[in-house]
């Protein structure tokens, strides 16, 4: 036990390596919000006026609205009137078109992450719109792209250009008024990705985004929209992580999917921010809203999340299953570490006929780290043979920590069949035993268990993004158990 | 602020007027005028409330009820004496009021068993020992209702080391069908050290009977004893029915804990059990059965406070017609509770369309030292099972009652009394659908 305890000791006291400021002028709106605020943001994303009224209505909205505070967790009240609604990079006055175009500083910044940007879009096809801090400042790939019909683009652009998309779709998914965050970001969203596939066309590559926060005291409010119409197919990636922060940063971002019929959406998600020092300091406050709509019949949408980062998570990625025989599925690793406090889960809404769901959370609480799963599963009369299949893992190490389960089963419908299962354990001794007795080191048998433990969820990651996700799984606990 | 509803109003005027009418001791009208600050502070909870979630008392709201009038002729009990054979003492309540000619309090080595009211008489240890101090807290706001209001119930006090071989039969019979009554039973349990007991708390109804029948039960289990506790809530007739059961328990004491819901329009059953000792166990059992227009919420709370503690628990419920159950079961391990160990399932077979379920198995977990699990399944009757059945040459209707049948028969078996058992499982056949074909096989 003396070595494990060192062990914990040491990957406790490991400091976050993507911690650092990139020093770029910011264009940043003084603190607080107002009508006026929101009226100055839109006016520098150049916004038509439709979405300056959606904007509006969210906000006059919000503010009729109480902060949530039924989730398990715990922190200081959060000054809405003290975040700088909007930061942008001030040097590129308009996008680059190119890398070369692309400010050094910034480049600089995504090879401390260890994301080389061009390299990365190469070597591994992927299209990369990247995201700092809010303002899109480089997308590739976008003629390969828009050959096969595929739009992908900063969101204020296809405001700009895609009226009607837009229109049509944004917050047909989740509405202003869904949730308090939500219709904070409705009100204040600055920028993120809009996907468009078009009938019958599978993406030709991976899609991926890389949401950093940098300017401080700057909330980040992502939206995403992605839509993938009759028979469409498409995979997109998204990663996160940022600088070292003394105060907590609030980050609420909204993603809606819209999947007509026979459309595939698969989401996958490595999430790695700030999730503040040994004692709890900054890290950044998660507060995110993400539901997928299988609208069409046989339309499926698959979330996957590896989430390891962040002070406090609140994340509840959903499907609601509408057309005939749609499928939902979420597969979830979420790791909580020293003051880590995490409260994810899923919603799977069962409206359509034969609708299948699939749910897999693994939680591993390490440190003082409070890990709760939330999930609702909710047959609805008309959903004529529904299907839902729950797991629930949970991996307590160390004697501080957490593990809660909220699962919420709601069925009414008899031809439904539920499955709920859930275990909460340590890592068995005899388990470890066995490893060590065949010549492993403790360490890389507490890393196979772990490994083994979440792998129903890695399988389900793109082959790049599982790599990733086990290095951080490694990095963030590697040695935490004995 | 709006005005009181009419319940409150009338809850209101119930202790108001128990305040002034009663020649209680001083301590009791203090502990009701607690009990109604209480109460009063955290209201009747609505469905923003997390734990009434799918539990809606609105109709219960807008009723008006009166307490039951102590000095009045009791109306005829016609379950009573279908009772009477049973061995073992007993107190049978009409309406919330003792029926002495009904009952039978002969004492027993190592057993006392008598009514709240003369136990306050007497000065009771048991009762200052135990009143209002296990059933509290801000979860329970119909416990505080259930003190505010108290008017009369049961003591039984077990000596350490008896081993008391017949139950202990609490009646409770709802027979007034010309007003809304309100009453509020209280038990009072103190099972001493090492001793054995087995408690049946059954609940009746008449046809007709407008009672909202408020129960709170307080237990301490002595180190190393056993309890066997049937709650029984019997049958359709039952209205409004909250019953909550508090239990602490020392090390090496074992419980078990028998719920047995045959139906009713709106019952909530609360079982909040902290297992304070090392080596304390506690198995929960519950069946329930929701047909058309009845509502069932089986509310459990389990905490584990000391280290090697353990928790079982098995809940089925079969639903049909219009009828809607909830589930909510919660298993707390606190951070001391080393080695402790929870199982929860919770099994519910939906037989027609209307019915719903609501379910949801918590675990909150502060200790890495556990082994924890549970599963919840909602579906019909396993295919396969019917198709063997079927190929046996068994009608599809027969082979589905069978299964049916088989269903809550699987927790009706492990009821330890076989008076009790029998008694229930007579009331099962009855109250399923196709009972019947059902008495035609078994």
């Amino acid at each position: 036990m003396a070595s494990t305890q060192k062990e914990l000791q040491r990957v406790v006291d490991r400091k976050y390596e993507h911690g650092f400021v990139t020093d770029i002028e910011s264009d940043t709106l003084p603190p607080g919000l107002d009508e006026n605020v929101i009226r100055a943001i839109s006016a520098r994303k150049d916004e038509p006026e439709y979405l300056l009224e959606w904007r509006l209505k969210a906000y006059r909205h919000w503010l009729t609205m109480t902060e949530p505070h039924w989730a398990h967790s715990n922190y200081p009240p959060i000054d809405y009137s003290a975040i700088s609604y909007f930061s942008a990079p001030k040097s590129p006055d308009d996008a680059p078109k190119s890398l070369d175009e692309v400010d050094p500083k910034l480049l600089e910044t995504y090879e401390k992450l260890g994301i080389p940007l061009h390299e990365r879009a190469r070597l591994a096809g992927v299209a990369v719109d990247a995201v700092f801090d809010s303002v899109s400042v480089a997308t590739t790939f976008k003629k390969k792209l828009s050959e096969a019909g595929v739009i992908f683009c900063p969101f204020s652009e296809a405001a700009r250009d895609y009226p009607e998309l837009v229109q049509q779709y944004l917050g047909s998914v989740v509405p202003y008024t869904d949730n308090f965050y939500a219709a904070l970001n409705s009100a204040v969203f600055t920028d993120g990705s809009f996907v468009f596939i078009p009938k019958g066309t599978r993406c030709p590559m991976e899609l991926s985004t890389y949401f950093r926060i940098n300017a401080a005291n700057t909330g980040q409010f992502e939206r995403t929209l992605i839509i993938a119409e009759e028979g469409s197919e498409v995979s997109y990636l998204e990663g996160c992580t940022a600088p070292m922060r003394d105060e907590n940063q609030l980050h609420a971002a909204v993603v809606e999917l819209v999947a007509l019929d026979n459309a595939r959406i698969k989401y996958s998600t490595v999430q790695n921010w700030y999730p503040g020092d040994a004692e709890g300091r900054g890290g950044i406050y998660n507060f995110v809203t993400k539901r997928g709509d299988c609208r069409g019949n046989n339309s499926r949408i698959s979330w996957t999340q590896v989430e390891t980062g962040s002070a406090i998570t609140w994340k509840y990625p959903s499907c609601i299953l509408r057309g005939d025989n749609s499928v939902g599925e979420f597969y979830s690793v979420a790791v909580t570490n020293n003051l880590q406090q995490a409260d994810t889960g899923t919603k799977m809404i069962h409206i359509g006929r034969n609708t299948r769901s699939t749910i897999v959370s693994k939680g591993i609480s390490a440190g003082r780290g409070q890990n709760a799963y939330r999930g609702l599963v909710k047959i609805l009369p008309g959903a004529e043979g529904a299907r839902n299949y729950t797991q629930c893992d949970s991996l307590l190490m160390g004697d501080a920590c957490g593990a809660h389960t909220f699962p919420y089963v709601e069925v009414g419908n008899p031809s439904a069949i539920v499955e709920h299962e859930a275990t909460t354990s340590r890592i068995g001794e005899d388990q470890l035993y066995y490893c060590r007795q065949r010549g492993l080191s403790e360490e890389d048998a507490v890393n196979m268990i772990v490994n083994g433990f979440c792998k129903d969820v890695f399988k389900e990651l793109p082959m790049e993004f599982a790599v990733e996700a086990q290095n951080l799984l490694g990095v963030t606990l590697e040695g935490a158990v004995g | 602020m709006s005005s009181p509803s009419p319940a409150l109003a009338s809850f209101k005027a119930a202790a108001d007027q128990l305040a002034i009418n009663d020649a209680a001791p001083d301590w009791l009208n203090a502990t009701r005028v607690n009990g109604w600050q209480r109460f009063a502070e955290m209201g009747v909870p609505g469905v923003r409330d997390e734990r009434w979630k799918y539990t809606r008392l609105a109709a219960l709201e807008r009723q008006s009820f009166v307490l039951p009038n102590h000095g009045g002729a009791l109306s005829k009990a016609v379950h009573a004496e279908e009772f009477s054979a049973l061995p073992g003492l007993r107190m049978v309540f009409v309406d919330g009021c003792l029926d002495e000619r009904s009952s039978r309090l002969a004492g027993k080595a190592g057993l006392r068993v008598r009514s709240l009211d003369n136990a306050i008489a007497d000065n009771d240890a048991v009762v200052s020992e135990l009143l209002g101090k296990i059933a509290q807290g801000p979860l329970h706001p119909f416990a505080a209702l259930n003190t505010a209001l108290l008017a009369n119930g049961a003591v039984i006090d077990v000596e350490p080391h008896a081993t008391i071989e017949e139950p202990v039969y609490l009646l409770f019979i709802s027979s007034c069908a010309q007003v809304s009554l309100i009453s509020n039973p209280r038990i009072l349990l103190n099972i001493g050290a090492n001793a054995s007991v087995t408690v049946v708390e059954h609940h009746l109804a008449h046809d007709g009977a407008k009672n909202f029948v408020n129960v709170t039960t307080e237990g301490r289990i002595g180190e190393g004893a056993r309890l066997e506790y049937c709650s029984v809530l019997d049958g359709v007739a039952l209205d409004s029915h909250i019953n909550g059961l508090h239990l602490e328990q020392a090390g090496d004491s074992h419980v078990i804990h028998n719920s047995v819901t045959l139906g009713g329009r709106m019952i909530r059953n609360d079982l909040h059990c902290r297992l304070l000792g090392p080596g304390s166990h506690i198995d929960m059992r519950g069946l329930y059965l929701a047909g058309d227009r009845q509502h069932v919420d089986n509310h459990t709370l389990v905490e584990h406070c000391a280290p090697h503690t353990s928790s079982a628990q098995d809940y089925k419920g079969v639903l049909h017609g219009r009828g809607r159950a909830v589930f909510n079961g919660k298993v707390l391990i606190h951070s001391g509770a080393n080695g402790s160990e929870a199982h929860q399932s919770n099994g519910n077979l939906l037989l027609s369309e209307k019915a719903e379920i609501d379910t949801k198995p918590e675990l909150e977990i502060y200790n890495d030292d556990v082994k924890c699990s549970h599963g919840a399944t909602v579906g019909q009757l396993d295919k396969e099972a019917l198709f063997y059945l079927r190929s046996r040459g068994i009608g599809e209707a027969t082979a589905r009652s069978m299964l049916t049948f088989a269903f809550a028969e699987a927790l009706v078996q492990r009821i330890g009394l076989s008076d009790v058992r029998n008694r229930i499982e007579q009331r099962v056949i009855e109250l399923l659908p196709e009972s019947e074909r059902i008495r035609s096989f078994v």
